[in-house]
């Protein structure tokens, strides 16, 4: 894979990683 | 990397290409130099932006009653000072000495994702500028302390919003960053540069990148519940509903100790970078640096409830985040073993960046024993909301953060530049900084102690003369950082001479960016360097 492509590949990850983390706060604070 | 390389050795038009003519090249540049300065340059604004606040504090603080501002203004102006300075003026000057040195540290030629840079650092201007029109807004600024505690938070007038969507705003820049960062750091090395022979600086930014984008949608869905609560008749914070406000605090300190990392891991970074070149050592302990920096980073998500001590937290609970609070003088005290040795027996010389850097160990590790101190859970019942840990938390991010950060202006402005800085000046600057830093915090201390709380614009008259002198040092140091600012146009205009490429004895041994003329070129390492230096050589 070039570098681009793992570059791109890297943010779509951390995005998505980032994303759950956001959903999970909110979903825990409501289950309290 | 290999394959970006390729990319411009197929359109040889672009090899020699230099920056957009004018304003323009500043909007939209994808450049990580340029868009590094534009950090930079953003940063020392806010400084100076969250310094006024600062002052505008110490004066009211000056004598007991109110003098010059109204209570509400007096609150706003502790909490956006805060805010400016945390999310405007020292993330925001750490990313840009990312931007600035990490490709050239680990061989790059440019970020991994330049337009996403481009687009996180407008990002960050947006954010900052909405947070700071919340100061001409019916009602007034936020004014309920950096924290945005419910139900306090939720009395702001018509800036409520608006805040929070400046919160949403600097979020979303910050991970944008640290994916960036991420991104690069994984992807762009140069062939040879292994992930442990990368500069302690580089390290340092990896974790606490990961940091960001675990902690910056915490938060985000923190301030997203309290628009909820306000707006549309939700209950997650509000007792009356079947909330809990105490769950904000759980939430938020789960950000927010973190987030105190996030400003003081790259910190560390550099004081590793600069301090091995004016020792002329390598680091000693390099792998026990990478190994403390990322303990403390681990540690760093399991102590949040320390801030919450007196909120009623069962003892279990009390001892449990007590004991794993300790656990981070372990780390941390490696660190300081580690900066101690390497000077240990060194060639040391004094230069302005490494005086800068000694202070920071001396005074970081005050800040560190009265944090150890706070995470005795009883005794934290005296100190908790006073000015002892106004005291505390100000050694660690001034004569740490704010301190490293002069230190690393003054150590890669020459690369920046192609110019020397004023040597003389330089040393000045320092010492008025770091007597007057002490005038200013260190008496804050003895008010904690006696009880004086914290966020009042009024006290007790047997407070008043420890006020006074600590106001006395804040106007001191607020106007001595003019220096700096003299400083970095008359380097800019030329300063005292050119200098060489390695600028530091013997710099290039530790690290790639001296290897590069000064100034650095637009473009630096489009064919992957060939020698690999590290800092433990």
């Amino acid at each position: 894979m070039d570098t681009k492509k793992k570059n791109i590949l890297t943010a779509v990850i951390l995005i998505a990683v980032a994303l759950t983390i956001y959903v999970m706060a909110v979903m825990k604070a409501m289950s309290q | 990397m290999s394959a970006v390389v390729a990319e411009h050795d197929d359109h040889h038009d672009h090899h020699d290409h230099g920056p957009e003519k004018g304003i323009l090249r500043w909007i939209i540049t994808t450049n990580h130099k340029d868009i590094g300065t534009l950090y930079l340059v953003f940063a020392l604004i806010m400084f100076f932006v969250g310094g006024t606040m600062a002052l505008i504090i110490r004066s009211e603080l000056f004598e007991p009653g109110l003098q010059f501002v109204d209570p509400n203004f007096f609150n706003s102006m502790t909490t956006m000072h805060a805010l400016v300075m945390v999310f405007g003026a020292v993330m925001p000057a750490f990313v840009g000495l990312a931007n600035w040195m990490i490709p050239m540290m680990i061989g790059a030629p440019d970020m991994a994702l330049p337009r996403m840079n481009n687009m996180s650092f407008w990002m960050l201007v947006a954010g900052v500028l909405l947070l700071a029109s919340t100061l001409f807004m019916e009602g007034g600024a936020p004014a309920a302390g950096w924290t945005l505690y419910p139900p306090l938070v939720l009395q702001t007038g018509k800036a409520f919003p608006f805040a929070i969507f400046s919160v949403h705003m600097l979020g979303i820049s910050s991970i944008m960053g640290a994916i960036n960062v991420i991104a690069t750091i994984f992807n762009m090395r140069a062939p040879g540069m292994t992930l442990m022979k990368m500069p302690l600086f580089v390290w340092t930014w990896l974790i606490t990148a990961f940091l960001l984008i675990a902690i910056m949608p915490v938060f985000a869905g923190a301030v997203t519940m309290l628009l909820t609560d306000r707006f549309f008749d939700t209950s997650f914070f509000d007792a009356a509903g079947g909330g809990d406000p105490v769950l904000y605090q759980h939430i938020f300190w789960f950000f927010g100790h973190p987030e105190v990392y996030v400003m003081i891991l790259p910190t560390f970074g550099v004081a590793s970078t600069i301090i091995p070149v004016f020792a002329r050592k390598p680091l000693f302990g390099y792998a026990s640096m990478v190994y403390a920096t990322g303990a403390i980073a681990f540690l760093s998500f399991i102590v949040w409830a320390h801030h919450m001590f007196t909120v009623g937290l069962p003892v279990a609970g009390e001892l449990y985040f007590m004991y794993a609070t300790m656990l981070i003088a372990i780390p941390t005290g490696v660190k300081v073993f580690n900066w101690t040795a390497t000077m240990w027996k060194g060639s040391m010389t004094f230069e302005t960046p490494m005086l800068f850097s000694i202070a920071f160990v001396v005074l970081f590790t005050m800040g560190g024993f009265t944090g150890l101190m706070m995470s005795v859970a009883p005794s934290d019942f005296q100190y908790h909301d006073t000015y002892f840990i106004v005291a505390h938390f100000h050694y660690t991010l001034v004569p740490a953060s704010i301190f490293i950060l002069m230190a690393a202006g003054y150590y890669w402005l020459p690369k920046w530049t192609g110019n020397m800085y004023n040597e003389k000046i330089g040393q000045l600057h320092f010492w008025l900084s770091a007597i007057s830093v002490n005038i200013l915090f260190f008496p804050q201390h003895f008010l904690g102690l006696a009880g004086m709380p914290r966020r009042i614009p009024d006290y007790a008259i047997q407070f008043a003369d420890w006020n006074m002198v600590s106001s006395i040092g804040a106007f001191i140091y607020g106007f001595s950082q003019l220096l700096f600012v003299y400083i970095v146009i008359d380097t800019i205009r030329g300063g005292t001479g050119k200098v060489t490429a390695e600028v530091w004895e013997d710099a290039s041994k530790h690290s790639l960016e001296w290897t590069v003329p000064s100034p650095a070129p637009y473009h630096t390492f489009t064919t992957p360097p060939e020698i690999i230096p590290t800092e433990h050589f």
